[in-house]
């Protein structure tokens, strides 16, 4: 005799945020997104209102997982290249590239 | 694959690369003994009939220095990280490109074909065209012109690499240090006994 095990598989706000990439500017204008309303996942608690969002999170998800890297790697450029399988010059490309859109972010909008 | 023919500089660390690329140097300078051709300037190749050992190794030093220190300079200018060892590597490894020309002149045709045209125009006139092999020597000239476009793919990917270089700028800096390069080398080999 065969049982089915049926299984009801439902996505946890947590498991939801790891899938998802948060847009950071107005897919209709460009223009970068605010934060209008943040929830509590435990009490369901509503804030709304209009928070910039932080400068870290304006950035691309690519970028930020490189500057997580760069930080757990303690700043050490050769070791990232080491185990991300590329070139010193790369990695130090890549560090430069974000440094200059961090820069351009920085920027105050005319 | 195929990004590393035209492209190792960003996955290869500068070791790798260094090795590579002075194997490549020294089985190139062996080749140019062998098969008798002179890389006498950063973007020449020369069958010649008689050459001694020592010149194919003077050629590829002083094409090595000469163009890495120029491009070295050029990417300074560019970004003021930039590493010797970088442009140093990204030299090397694209020469190899050029050190497989040498093998157009494994039979001695290029030396051969040269004279054939030489005596033609200097008895009379224009050459005699029906009697020259220009269906082998359009073959080799294909070949070669091909590993000089493979040589400057890798030679400006690896100064991209090394100094970040983007735009336009970028490539004009790259062209004017190749340039001067080509003008430097030429100067030293012809000051040499």
């Amino acid at each position: 005799m065969i049982n089915f095990i049926h299984c009801n598989f439902t996505f946890e706000p947590s498991m939801l945020d790891i899938m998802k990439k948060m847009p950071t500017s107005c897919p209709s204008c460009a223009q970068g997104l605010q934060v209008s309303e943040m929830r509590c996942p435990n009490c369901q608690t509503v804030v709304t209102g209009s928070y910039p969002l932080p400068l870290f999170l304006s950035l691309s998800s690519d970028d930020q997982a490189f500057i997580l890297d760069f930080f757990l790697n303690s700043g050490s450029l050769k070791k990232m290249a080491s185990d991300l399988g590329k070139s010193y010059p790369t990695v130090r490309n890549h560090l430069d590239d974000i440094i200059a859109r961090i820069h351009l972010l920085k920027q105050p909008k005319a | 694959m195929s990004s590393l023919l035209i492209n190792p500089f960003e996955r290869w660390s500068e070791g790798r690369l260094l090795l590579v690329g002075s194997l490549g140097l020294a089985l190139g300078s062996l080749m140019g003994y062998w098969f008798h051709v002179r890389w006498d300037g950063v973007i020449d190749m020369h069958a010649v009939r008689q050459l001694d050992w020592w010149q194919p190794w003077a050629d590829n030093l002083i094409n090595v220095s000469s163009l890495s220190i120029c491009l070295y300079v050029s990417g300074l200018m560019i970004n003021k990280k930039t590493r010797y060892i970088d442009i140093l590597a990204a030299v090397l490894v694209a020469r190899i490109a050029l050190y497989i020309t040498s093998v157009s002149n494994s039979t001695g045709f290029l030396v051969r074909f040269g004279e054939q045209v030489l005596a033609s125009l200097t008895q009379g006139g224009s050459p005699a065209i029906n009697d020259l092999p220009i269906a082998g020597a359009i073959a080799l000239i294909l070949f070669v012109m091909g590993l000089m476009v493979w040589h400057f793919a890798l030679l400006y990917q690896g100064f991209r690499v090394a100094s970040n270089a983007k735009g336009a700028t970028s490539v004009m800096a790259f062209i004017s240090a190749v340039v001067v390069a080509e003008l430097v080398a030429k100067l030293i080999l012809f000051l040499l006994p």
